[in-house]
Formats: structure tokens, C-alpha cells, sequence
């Protein structure tokens, strides 16, 4: 197999890999830099359990090739605790009991986190369907969309605030 | 996948020079939200990738005088969030919101939908009945296409292999014209049954120019040119609109498949023109 050279940044970290022209950037970060929070589920881009951020943006790892991720800044949910304190949206999952097996909470926040990031006070209606590509089998979605509504800074949340 | 050689063009020319030495060997990548599915599945397994999502020339939006012109590696995003776009073209903005996840929206490209040309898939139908443009790109030269004429079976396009997707050029909309999508899935991120656009244009009430296109009841997207031919010239009104919801009833032949039976497509086919005529002949929308 022919290797081709990859840099990329994850959660902070500059990285230079070797990777073939059809290996998936969620291999990499599993596989690779052993960041296994990020999930695989359908591995075709329906279930969004492999949701990381690339460029603040979110996408589905599991349809990116490694490649397309040359010069990008990634985060996984690996990185999204600072010194020890986790994230307000993690805080609210738990809170919220928004977690039953938890397969799907990292893709869940990551999303949330890039719909807080873009609009910091959505509506319910703009939670349920920035969130409609991301599938959860347990928990019934009502106490996700609560836990994401909590965090508004409206409401008394604490996103984006340091 | 097997293995195969990854090439990043950073330029036009760099693509249809590639292009030209690999022809159908090739396989083009812009956000790959659908080839990378076909990649994995081995449904396509080319020798040379040719990345062009950093080719920057191919993405951007742009308005000339009475058309939209916008790069092949726009993402569906852009097209959603776009404030111009939004207010003179609502129609793609409302469709784009409709289109799979926003994972998928922030990748997937314009250009690459169009190519990958999935019968269900939900940019065609709009882009027919806006009466839109492709433009194709080769090392020998470009050519226009109607969007109508771009497709030619399922996952077949008029694209030679030699060509790229460059830009699609899509004409704004009249002042008393107005144009829609409305689709039908099972939920909002699923595959389409059926998709229906309706562009109008009227002189006060009377039907002036009038194209509908379905999407998900054939190999490609179909215009419903009788169900048009009853409405044209016409006042618009309940009774026409049920008439054309009819007509295109008869005159497209759905095949079952997994997202329904020929059957029930039959029946969303009628009752879906009638409500995209409906909210089309509303109009109030502003002009370019």
C-alpha cells in the first residue's frame, strides 16, 4: 500500500502520520492516536456516533478520508475538558441524565457543542434538528435536548463562558 | 478499499490535466460524502483519487445580473446559510435544510450531488424547475448543459470523463415568480420517497410559465410536462391544481422500491404537485 504523509492537529496536538488514500480519518484517530471516545456505529454516516469537529466544523469521521483532514484542526471529545474541569454540555449531559449506555454522547456533545458554538441560543425546535443526523437507541432523546436547552446562556448556562 | 494514488489539485487546470491522463480511472473527490460510501461499499474502486476540495476558484456564489452563479465546491451549508440566497432563492435554502445532517451539509458539495446523481437526491428537482445551467470544464475546452439534461440513468450523468463540474448557474427568479420544494421521507435525514419543485411565474392570476420536476420515482429526476401543459395559461386555481396533480399521476411510471411501492408513489406523486403548486402560486416573495 502506498503511504502518504498526514498533519493534522488533534485536540491541540500537532501530528505528522503515515496513512493510505482510503484509510477514514475515524480509523486514524481510533487506530492511530488511540483517541478510542470517538465512536463507530454505522460506519455510513447515518448514526453521527463518530461526530468530531474539524475546523470548529461538525462531520461524521467515518466519511472522511484521513487525507481530506491534511492541515485541519480536529477535535475529539478527548479534548474537550480543560485542566481536569469538563465541559459545560458535559456537565449537563450528566446532569440532565441526557446518558444511558453512552455510545452516542460523544458524536451528541460534539454537535451540540458546533450548534452552541454557531447560535448560543437556539430554540428546542433548532436542537432537535441540528441534532437529527445524530441517532441515540436508549435514552429517548428528551433528556439530550434538555441537557443541550440548559446550557444557553439565556437560560443560565454557562457555554462559551470561560 | 484497495489501494489507490491520492492526488490534491490545487487548481483548475491541475484537475483537467489529471483528468486528461486518467480519465475513468479517476474518480473525483470533493467532500465525499457520497463517494466515500461507494468507496467503502467497493461500488466504485478508481486507481488515482483527485482531491479538489481546496481548489478555491471552484467555491463561491456569485450574482450577475439575472443569474446566481455558484462554484461546484460550495457545501450545501453555504447554500443554507446564505443571506442572499435566503431572500431572493428560498427555495434552495428551505431544500438544503431538508438535506441530510448537518455533518453531511458541511461537506457535501453542490458538485458533487449533482455527479453522484442519486434519483432521490434533492438539489435536482429545484435546480430543473429553476430552469439552472452546469457548466463543464475540460483541458480542451467548457460547455453548458441544462441541468435537465444532465442526468442520464441512475448514478449516470452526461459528464465525460475527461470533464469536471465547474459551476451552476441558476437564473433568479422573476419579480411574480415563486418556486418551491417540498419532500416526503420517513424521517427528516432518511432518503427521499419524493421530492417535488415547482417553479410558477404569473401575470396577476394567470399562470404565465409554470415547471415542475419530481425527484425518487425514476432513474432520474422527472419533469411533469403535462401536468405543466394544464396549468400553463390558465387562472390558477383548486380545480387546475387537482387537475395537474393528475396528470402527473399519469404520466410518470414510479418503479417500487425500498422507500415505497409504485403504487403509493403514484399517490404521493398527485397529492405532492398539488401542494407544491399550491404553496408556489402563493408567491409574496420579493424580487432579486
Amino acid at each position: 500500500m502506498r503511504k502518504h504523509k498526514l498533519s493534522l492537529t488533534v485536540n491541540g496536538i500537532d501530528y505528522i502520520l503515515e496513512v493510505n488514500a482510503g484509510e477514514m480519518l475515524l480509523d486514524v484517530i481510533r487506530d492511530h492516536l488511540n483517541l478510542t471516545g470517538t465512536k463507530t456505529g454505522c460506519d455510513s454516516g447515518a448514526c453521527g456516533a463518530c461526530t468530531v469537529l474539524m475546523d470548529g466544523m461538525a462531520v461524521k469521521s467515518c466519511l472522511v478520508l484521513a487525507l481530506q483532514a491534511e492541515g485541519r484542526k480536529i477535535l475529539t471529545i478527548e479534548g474537550l475538558a480543560q485542566d481536569g474541569a469538563l465541559h459545560p454540555l458535559q456537565e449537563a449531559f450528566i446532569e440532565k441524565w441526557a446518558i444511558q449506555c453512552g455510545y452516542c454522547t460523544p458524536g451528541m456533545i460534539l454537535t451540540s457543542k458546533s450548534l452552541l458554538d454557531e447560535n448560543p441560543n437556539p430554540s428546542e425546535d433548532d436542537i432537535r434538528m441540528y441534532l437529527s443526523g445524530n441517532i441515540c437507541r436508549c435514552t429517548g432523546y428528551q433528556k439530550i435536548i434538555d441537557a443541550v436547552a440548559s446550557v444557553r446562556p439565556l437560560q443560565g448556562g454557562r457555554h462559551g463562558k470561560k | 478499499m484497495k489501494d489507490m494514488r491520492y492526488i490534491r489539485a490545487a487548481s483548475v487546470t491541475e484537475i483537467t490535466d489529471n483528468l486528461k491522463k486518467y480519465g475513468d480511472k479517476a474518480k473525483i473527490l470533493a467532500g465525499g460524502q457520497s463517494l466515500v460510501t461507494l468507496l467503502k461499499q467497493r461500488l466504485v474502486s478508481p486507481n488515482v483519487l483527485i482531491d479538489i476540495s481546496r481548489v478555491a476558484d471552484l467555491n463561491f456564489i456569485r450574482k450577475t445580473k439575472k443569474t446566481l452563479k455558484i462554484g461546484a465546491l460550495t457545501t450545501h451549508r453555504q447554500i443554507e446559510t446564505d443571506p442572499f440566497i435566503r431572500e431572493h432563492l428560498p427555495i434552495l435554502a428551505d431544500m438544503e435544510k431538508q438535506l441530510a445532517s448537518v455533518q453531511i451539509r458541511n461537506l457535501g458539495t453542490l458538485g458533487g450531488n449533482l455527479c453522484h446523481a442519486d434519483p432521490a437526491g434533492d438539489l435536482a428537482p429545484p435546480l430543473i424547475a429553476l430552469g439552472a445551467k452546469l457548466k463543464l470544464i475540460s483541458a480542451t475546452g467548457a460547455r453548458t448543459v441544462l441541468a435537465e439534461n444532465f442526468f442520464k440513468d441512475f448514478f449516470e450523468t452526461a459528464i465525460r470523463p475527461d470533464e469536471v463540474l465547474a459551476e451552476i448557474h441558476v437564473p433568479l427568479l422573476p419579480y411574480f415568480g415563486n418556486a418551491v420544494y417540498i419532500k416526503h421521507s420517513t424521517r427528516g435525514v432518511d432518503t427521499t420517497i419524493i421530492g417535488v419543485a415547482a417553479f410558477i411565474s404569473k401575470d396577476i392570476d394567470t399562470c404565465r410559465e409554470v415547471r415542475l420536476c419530481v425527484g425518487g420515482v425514476g432513474s432520474v429526476p422527472i419533469r411533469a410536462k403535462n401536468a405543466e401543459a394544464a396549468i400553463r395559461g390558465k387562472a390558477v386555481s383548486k380545480k387546475i391544481m387537482a387537475e395537474a396533480g393528475k396528470k402527473a399521476r399519469e404520466e410518470i411510471s414510479p418503479v417500487s422500491d425500498l422507500q415505497g411501492s409504485a403504487e403509493y408513489k403514484k399517490e404521493l406523486i398527485e397529492v405532492f404537485i398539488q401542494r407544491a403548486l399550491k404553496a408556489a402560486s402563493k408567491g409574496g416573495r420579493k424580487g432579486a
